[in-house]
């Protein structure tokens, strides 16, 4: 099979992984129901995990693995969770990427990878307070195109 | 208590035209309370979410 990653970005994303702190674990939820990225994406995904030994990958079938879909909250495939892993333990942060991370959207995924493998989301002093005292959950969607 | 997930609008359709979603990239808040459109600094979505959670 043909790579989707040229040695030219294989080299990009090897120079930025040398920031990665701890493990990251990628679930990736798939379907055999009508999905055209579904393959191109878990390739896509194989080639960036293999890339880092601080990176796993596990792949899921939406249909017939409903029980850990539902422990990742994930309701659509293709998703792509992005967890922190401890030893064996692999803690859920709420964070997933629904859809093929295409063109501009995979700038995201690396990014995303080095937030979840640094442990902290960036943000600044005033929204982590906020964040803390929320009682409520809060869910947020942002729509991207690839382009 | 917070999740976040991008969406691919293309590859979801349906569930891009139930929030209206017209330019990318738009944020939509607990599946529809609340909108915004465009990629705005950390202070404006903070200030966005900070209305709609004190209610």
């Amino acid at each position: 099979m043909e790579r989707l990653l040229n040695d030219q970005i294989v080299q990009q994303i090897k120079e930025v992984f040398g920031q990665l702190k701890e493990p990251v674990q990628i679930l990736f939820f798939e379907t055999s129901q009508n999905c055209e990225t579904c393959q191109d994406t878990r390739q896509l995904l194989e080639e960036v995990v293999g890339l880092d030994s601080k990176l796993g990958l596990g792949i899921h079938d939406y249909d017939n693995e409903k029980q850990v879909a539902a422990q990742f909250n994930v309701t659509k495939a293709p998703t792509i969770v992005l967890a922190a892993r401890d030893g064996d333990q692999v803690t859920d942060l709420g964070i997933q990427f629904a859809g093929i991370p295409a063109g501009h959207e995979f700038s995201t995924l690396i990014n995303d990878i080095l937030m979840v493998s640094g442990r902290d989301s960036g943000l600044g002093a005033e929204a982590r307070e906020f964040l803390k005292s929320l009682e409520k959950p809060l869910h947020l969607q942002v729509f991207v195109t690839p382009t | 208590m917070i999740s976040a997930e991008g969406v691919e609008a293309t590859e979801f359709r349906e569930l891009a035209e139930e929030f209206y979603v017209s330019g990318v990239p738009q944020t939509v808040i607990n599946a529809g309370a609340k909108m915004v459109v465009g990629a705005v600094p950390e202070q404006r979505l903070l200030h966005e979410l900070q209305l709609l959670m004190k209610n």
